[in-house]
């Protein structure tokens, strides 16, 4: 759905309109997940703070319009911040172990193994990004942005986005275990 | 095959390419570290929120509803409430400005003075009182206040004797006062700040009413305000420092001070008669100077050919008024000579500095400095006192 699209929706969402809420939430609650599960340790984590998400955005939907931006950034800025402030709370008290999704996975399939692990490796990758660099590779290639609409969460220009995807993807290729391969690409070799 | 892409813009445009926006099904790569890393994560199974943690978020969610339509409402109060206290403020901010700046909004109502024609208009200062501002006031009125030598001025709200720069209704000019730089040289009187007029669409007609504090040439200031006359104008010819004028015409656009082009100016204080020879006779307050068969001169006959020169006054009170019946007021006015005329001393000033009482308002008075000659010539002829006034 276009952000023009998504306009009589929100407006009905922002008047108290219950199936218009419903709706927003069905759209966007695995998208939103999804990049909160990226950037946390653990799904518990990336489950509360989703729903942290929902809630602020139902609080925040009277001011929504002020803001400016496309409904899906306003949501995903929203979640940057709810992220932020897990991040903070976590500095106060004992960071838990990163391997929780891993700890229960004895009984499932070897297939669904090989899948959280790499989605674990992907996560330990990303979070050595910085906040920006994380938003903009999930949202680019995870969710499959353009580069306007990851401008639009950034706040940012296109061109500031393409210049900080060459940064963030020489990173995480190094950090994903192809540090030499990107040494010889750099230098214009051919590996 | 790897391609290089050594700069953000043609690796943003390969991505494009084999990483396309809303199409997550199609995933490519063209070998090189970069894209791969793009694609690895492209194609990973990404976390899934799962049924039942959707129903419980959404549930979550449910219970800590605010009702919207409330919360619109209320930003909607909270801006107008923003609106609301922004126009006080700049309301009540103009008022502040308006009030120390010496500048009154007045009513149509109130100025009944203000829009009497020229030709009969009193010959005080005009006087408005100053009420309330409306948004929707007509006029602008630029009261001085009495201008004192070696006191502050009064407050503007006790405008005593306030000559006045009127801006009748049709004017659409914004007056703004400024203050004046250090490096302007003011006048013997403590006098107010100019104004300034910035035309607008129509012309503004500003009328001046004053004792004329300098002349230049053809230009005259009366309470700092430059008037422009017509070189040719007769009145040139009689007008002196002191005499209290009369001028209209239309403020001068650009200039950073209130400037006037005179349509018209009177001396409205005294008797002048101009013949069509260009002989000029002045009224000089006693009866020394009779005026020539053709004069009018209304004033000086009723006072001088009723009373056979003795000094005593029958005036209407519209260009001169009683003179002192002793001949002087408190010892400050030089004795009077002969039938009523004040002779100068041997050594007398250029200028003095007297309480001059404004023709046709009783008890209306202003501080001014003139010239000895305006001093023994016209004013000490009509009721005027040495000294400022007390």
């Amino acid at each position: 759905m276009s952000s023009e699209s998504m306009g009589p929706l929100v407006l009905r969402a922002q008047r108290g309109d219950q199936a218009a809420i419903e709706a927003l939430y069905q759209q966007f609650a695995q998208p939103i997940y999804r990049y909160v599960a990226y950037r946390v340790a653990t799904a518990a984590d990336a489950e509360d703070l989703t729903a942290e998400v929902f809630v602020s955005m139902l609080k925040g939907l009277p001011s929504y319009r002020q803001t400016g931006v496309p409904f899906e950034a306003w949501l995903y800025r929203i979640a940057s911040a709810r992220i932020a402030d897990h991040y903070r709370r976590m500095r106060t008290r004992p960071q838990a172990d990163l391997a929780d999704d891993l700890a229960d996975s004895a009984t499932l399939p070897e297939d669904r193994i090989l899948a959280l692990q790499e989605i674990e490796t992907l996560r330990r990758a990303l979070r050595q990004l910085t906040d920006e660099e994380q938003t903009l590779v999930i949202l680019r290639f995870v969710e499959r942005k353009s580069h306007q609409e990851v401008a639009d969460v950034l706040g940012r220009t296109p061109k500031a986005v393409r210049s900080m995807q060459y940064r963030a993807l020489i990173r995480l290729a190094s950090l994903l275990g192809s540090e030499e391969k990107v040494r010889h690409y750099l230098r214009g070799e051919k590996s | 095959m790897t391609e290089f892409h050594h700069d953000p813009d043609s690796l943003a445009d390969q991505l494009d390419r084999l990483l396309p926006p809303d199409q997550p099904d199609q995933i490519g790569t063209d070998g090189g570290p970069l894209t791969e890393a793009a694609a690895r994560l492209a194609s990973a199974p990404h976390p899934t929120l799962s049924p039942d943690a959707m129903a419980r978020i959404q549930s979550q969610m449910m219970q800590t509803q605010p009702p919207p339509q409330y919360q619109v409402r209320l930003a909607a109060l909270r801006r107008l409430a923003t609106a609301a206290a922004l126009f006080v403020l700049v309301i009540a901010g103009t008022l502040y400005a308006a009030r120390e700046l010496g500048i009154t909004l007045v009513a149509p109502a109130m100025s009944t003075l203000v829009n009497t024609p020229v030709n009969t208009a009193p010959a005080a200062a005009t006087i408005s009182t100053p009420i309330t501002p409306a948004p929707v006031a007509s006029e602008i009125v630029v009261t001085q206040v009495t201008p004192t030598v070696g006191q502050s001025p009064p407050p503007t709200d006790v405008p005593t004797a306030a000559p006045s720069v009127t801006v009748p209704a049709v004017a659409t000019s914004t007056l703004v006062p400024i203050v004046p730089t250090p490096t302007e040289s003011l006048p013997p009187t403590a006098l107010p700040p100019p104004a300034t007029v910035i035309p607008t669409a129509l012309p503004a007609v500003i009328i001046v009413e004053g004792p004329v504090q300098s002349i230049d040439e053809n230009i005259i200031t009366i309470f700092n305000v430059d008037i422009t006359l017509d070189a040719n104008d007769p009145v040139l010819s009689v007008l002196q420092v002191g005499d209290v004028v009369r001028a209209e015409g239309e403020a001068v656009a650009g200039a950073n001070t209130l400037m006037v082009m005179a349509a018209s100016v009177a001396i409205i204080d005294l008797e002048v008669f101009i013949d069509p020879d260009g002989a000029i006779w002045r009224d000089p307050g006693d009866c020394s100077n009779p005026p020539p068969a053709a004069a009018p001169a209304p004033d000086w006959r009723a006072r001088c050919e009723s009373t056979g020169g003795s000094g005593s006054s029958s005036g209407d009170g519209t260009g001169g008024g009683s003179p002192p019946p002793d001949g002087g007021t408190g010892g400050a006015t030089p004795p009077p000579e002969g039938d009523g005329g004040s002779a100068p001393p041997p050594d007398h000033p250029d200028t003095v500095v007297i309480c001059h009482h404004a023709p046709g308002e009783s008890g209306q008075q202003q501080t001014i400095t003139v010239s000895w000659d305006a001093w023994v010539n016209a004013h000490s002829g009509h009721g005027d006192t040495l000294g400022p006034c007390q």
